[in-house]
Parts: C-alpha cells; structure tokens; sequence
C-alpha cells in the first residue's frame, strides 16, 4: 500500500432520520465492519475526495430506504475511477463477496477512488439516475466536472448538445490525439498542403478521423511512434472498414474506449497494443447496422 | 483506462437444470403474458412502415445480446426483445451502453433508423419467470440463484450459455421474462415456438430520432449527464 491515506465511509441507516456517516481509515477490518453493518453506500478514496454531503442529501431525500438485509443476496453498483484517468467513472455490478474480495486485495498505488451503493437501495430507478448523477459529478475530474456542470436550460435539445459536447471533449483526451499538420509532419508527407493530405489518407480509409467542430482530430494509437518518421499501424484499414459507417469518426472513437464482450470486458485501446489482431476480430464481430 | 472485471456468474449445473425444469413443470416459475397488456419494442428499419411489419415477428438475429441467440439443431433460434414500458425499451436497447461503460454519449448508430413500437401478443404466452425472488427456482436448495438480470456486457457469454441451456432443458420455452437493470419494468425474450406472428402492432411506429421520442429519449439521457448524438452537424460540435 502507499503512504497516501485512504478512508473508507459507510452511509447507515433505514430512513432520513437515522442517516449517518461513519468514516475510518481503510482496512479489510473496517470494510468487514462497515458490511455487516448493512450500509446503504460505501465510499472509498482520499478523505475530502468525496461527495458524501451529496450522497446523504440524495438519499435523504427518500422517506425510507430499502433494507438491504443480511438475509437476501447483496450486491452493489459500483462506480470507480482511477485517479490518473481523465474519464468518469466505470459503473458496474458486483456482490458482496466480490466486493470485500476486490477490497481487499486492491493495491492502491493505483489511486482508486470509489463508491459502492446497495442496489437493493437503488431498486428505485429514479433514485438510481439521482444516484449516478451525484457520484458522476463527485469522482469525475475537476477539469471535466467544468464542462458537465455547464449551466443547464428549460430546452433539452440544449442541454442534450452540451452534455454531447461535454462528452465528445472527454472522448478526445481519453484517446490523445494529433492535428493535421502534426500528421503531415510525423509521417514525413513531402506535401504542402496538411489538411488535405490527412484528409486524402482519411478518406481513403487508411487512417481514423475524428471531427470535432471544424477540426479533424486523429487519434494517436493508430501510429507506431517507434518508428521515425512514424507509420500507421497496418490493422488501421481493416478496423476502420468493420466499424462503418461513421463519417465523422464518434462512434468509432467510442467503441474503442468501451469495453468489449469479445475481448473478454477489456477496451479495444486497452488491447490495441498488445493483440491488435484481437481488436481488428473484436471490430469483425460488430454488427454496426445490423437488424434488431 | 482501468478494466472492467468480469462478471460472477457461473454456467448452470446438470443439477440446476433439473431443479429449473421441475419448477418449470409444477408451475412455480411460470408467469403467463396477457393478450392485453402494452409492450415495447425498439426496431431498426427502413422506415415505420417497415419497422411495424417487423414488430409483429421475431428475427433470427445473431447479435450478441443477453438472452440471445440460442440455437436449435444448429439454427439461430427467431426471437424478440420487448420493454414493460416505453422507457425501458428506450434504456435497455439504445440507452444501456450510458451505464454499462461511462461514456456519456449516446452513440449516432443506436439512434439512426431506429424506430419505437407499441405491441400487444397475439395470444397468451407462459414466460420463465426469473426476476427475483423467483430466480431461486433455478438452481438446486441453498445455492446463490444466478444473476442473469444484472450482468454487464462482459458477462454476456454466461447469460447466454443459461438461456441456451434453459431453451435447452424445457420444452417450447416460449421466453424469458426478467427485470429491467437499467429502470423500473421488465423485460421480455421471446423465442419462436409456432409460425403464426407474435404480437399486433398498434401502429404506433414512431422513429426515435424525432419527436415526441427524441425529447423522450434526450431527457432520458441527459438523466444520467449524457448526450445523444443524432448525427447533426450542431449536435456538440458547435464551439
């Protein structure tokens, strides 16, 4: 474990009245603790990272919460995100087991942060949109939680191209990307013209652009930087044909950073480097437009 | 980026699948489906047309989903996915990749060509019933029941080796019936037995690009922060 000090809090309680948060430095002993508390929450990171005056006001808000109880399965939404990364946080499900185990034996050199809400709670759907709302804006990156809290408007067409813009913008620094005239440069184009080169290779299919406003951005996994000058991987082409359509290149972008069923729930740009032939099959399998 | 863990959730055991078939048989897993109840189906299509013409079969599609495809003697079984309400076809076939993988972004192809059906059965069907508590009816007297109904993309593989193994085990399964992961509602598979179509359209074919379902399914979203990407030159892109 490292220097840095994690706490774990647990939000307790049946109904508004009775919430409470207790915190603790982490522990397998503290978490167990907390567990057989029965909490409606556990939160997990560096004390003051968490938003667990937001957590109690969603939850307060209810009359009652659902008891999880001891007697039934438990299992729990999990939301977490690695300090270093510049995405929101990854939702999941898992049981308690699987939770102490994940707990336990967590090295926290990688700076996770995490929240863990009793889906028994959450069996209220509208809760759970509060719920993932709250968590999201809490662990989401400061630099990202600028552009997610842009002002909101009474016109949900609006609201929907800010929150778009908002993702499209974390998308692209997920991924890294370069410009046209750093493409030009990099692969030594003996041509004067930059943007219309990369857009030749682009709409030639042999390199993945994506349009953002006006600007392409093309992003960097596509290239062997080892090489000088650099030179675009050859499972580029065929990624590119299996993922299309697509003109201005989102939906190929976001199937790259999700994960995938087929390369075993481990994202495309997480594999690209190790089996890039995995991905391209990974890419294969799509059924992009396929009938429901 | 960190991975995703995969699921627990372990295939069925000859012995789950007596104990499944046994309950199946006395009754006690069976939730029968009524002609006049409202379902939802979300279906790509050419045009509404199309997608109500559609709406009524079910498709042999090889997409890798929850409960599909199962085969039999080596053909894809036709099957159908439908939502107790509007919301829940809308969050279980274009919304679910908004919780499943944290991008908040709803990709241009769940949107294109698709369109919202309302549908009712052409006649009562009995549906395995596998919403809690009556999981527990699918495997052997003290063992954790499976959790088919929450299990991510990852897992799929699994959720699918349960199906097929159910299909497998009880004779004319005509479907699943099982909770909604995403909101409140259930859901349906419904798997061919007979020639005749599955449900009645209501001719309420609507494409979910355009209103009243894109302000429907925008609200929806933006519920979780997220945006929809209809494929508009203004949709985000504006500086």
């Amino acid at each position: 474990m490292s220097d840095i000090p994690y706490y774990v809090s647990a939000i307790l309680g049946r109904d508004r009245k009775s919430l409470e948060v207790r915190t603790k430095v982490f522990s397998p002993t503290n978490l167990r603790a907390f567990l057989n508390d029965d909490p409606a929450a556990i939160t997990l990171g560096p004390k003051g990272a968490w938003g667990l005056e937001s957590l109690l006001e969603a939850f307060g808000r209810q009359r009652t919460l659902r008891g999880g109880g001891r007697a039934r399965v438990h299992r729990w939404r999990a939301y977490e995100r690695f300090r270093y990364e510049s995405m929101p946080p990854r939702v999941r499900s898992l049981d308690s087991n699987a939770l102490e185990h994940q707990l336990v034996t967590m090295n926290f050199d990688q700076m996770l942060e995490a929240a863990f809400v009793s889906e028994t709670v959450l069996e209220d759907g509208e809760l759970m949109s509060v719920i993932d709302s709250v968590i999201s804006d809490a662990i989401t990156p400061p630099t990202l939680q600028n552009r997610s809290s842009q002002r909101k408007s009474s016109n949900p067409e609006i609201d929907n191209r800010h929150a778009l813009k908002a993702a499209r913008q974390e998308m692209l620094n997920s991924v890294g990307t370069f410009t046209s005239e750093e493409i030009a440069s990099a692969l030594d184009s003996t041509s004067s013209n930059a943007s219309q080169y990369a857009a030749d290779q682009r709409t030639a299919g042999k390199i993945f652009g994506v349009r953002f406003g006006r600007e392409w951005h093309y992003p960097k996994f596509q290239f062997d930087r080892t090489r000088k000058p650099i030179e675009i991987f050859p499972e580029v082409k065929p990624l590119l044909a299996a993922l299309s359509p697509d003109e201005r290149g989102w939906d190929r972008l976001q199937w790259i950073l999700q994960p995938h069923e087929g390369l075993s729930g481990r994202t495309p740009l997480e594999m690209w480097q190790k089996d890039r032939a995995a991905v391209v099959t990974a890419a294969s399998t799509e059924r992009w437009n396929g009938r429901d | 980026m960190a991975g995703i863990e995969a699921f627990h959730l372990e295939p069925p055991t000859a012995e789950d699948l007596k104990v499944a078939k046994r309950a199946w048989e006395e009754g006690t897993s069976r939730y029968t489906l009524r002609t006049d109840d409202s379902w939802w189906r979300v279906l790509r299509a050419k045009d509404a047309p199309q997608a109500q013409s559609y709406a009524r079969t079910l498709f042999p599609s090889d997409g890798m989903n929850r409960f599909t495809p199962v085969r039999k003697g080596g053909s894809i079984v036709p099957a159908a996915y439908a939502g107790s309400t509007d919301k829940v076809a809308l969050w279980e076939i274009v919304l679910r990749g908004i919780r499943h993988n944290g991008i908040r972004r709803v990709p241009e192809r769940e949107v294109r060509d698709r369109f919202l059906v309302e549908v009712r059965l052409t006649q009562p069907l009995a549906l395995l019933d596998v919403r809690r508590s009556r999981d527990a009816n699918l495997v052997i007297e003290g063992k954790r029941p499976p959790d088919l109904t929450q299990a991510w993309p990852s897992a799929y593989h699994l959720t699918r080796a349960w199906a097929q193994a159910l299909h497998d085990s009880i004779p004319n399964l005509a479907g699943i019936i099982y909770e909604s992961h995403q909101v409140n509602g259930d859901c349906i598979v419904l798997y061919k037995t007979h020639d005749q179509d599955v449900f009645h359209d209501l001719g309420t074919s609507q494409p979910i690009a355009e209103t009243p379902v894109r302000e429907l399914l925008i609200r929806e979203a933006l519920k979780a922060s997220a945006g929809v990407d209809f494929g508009t030159d203004d949709d985000g892109d504006a500086a």
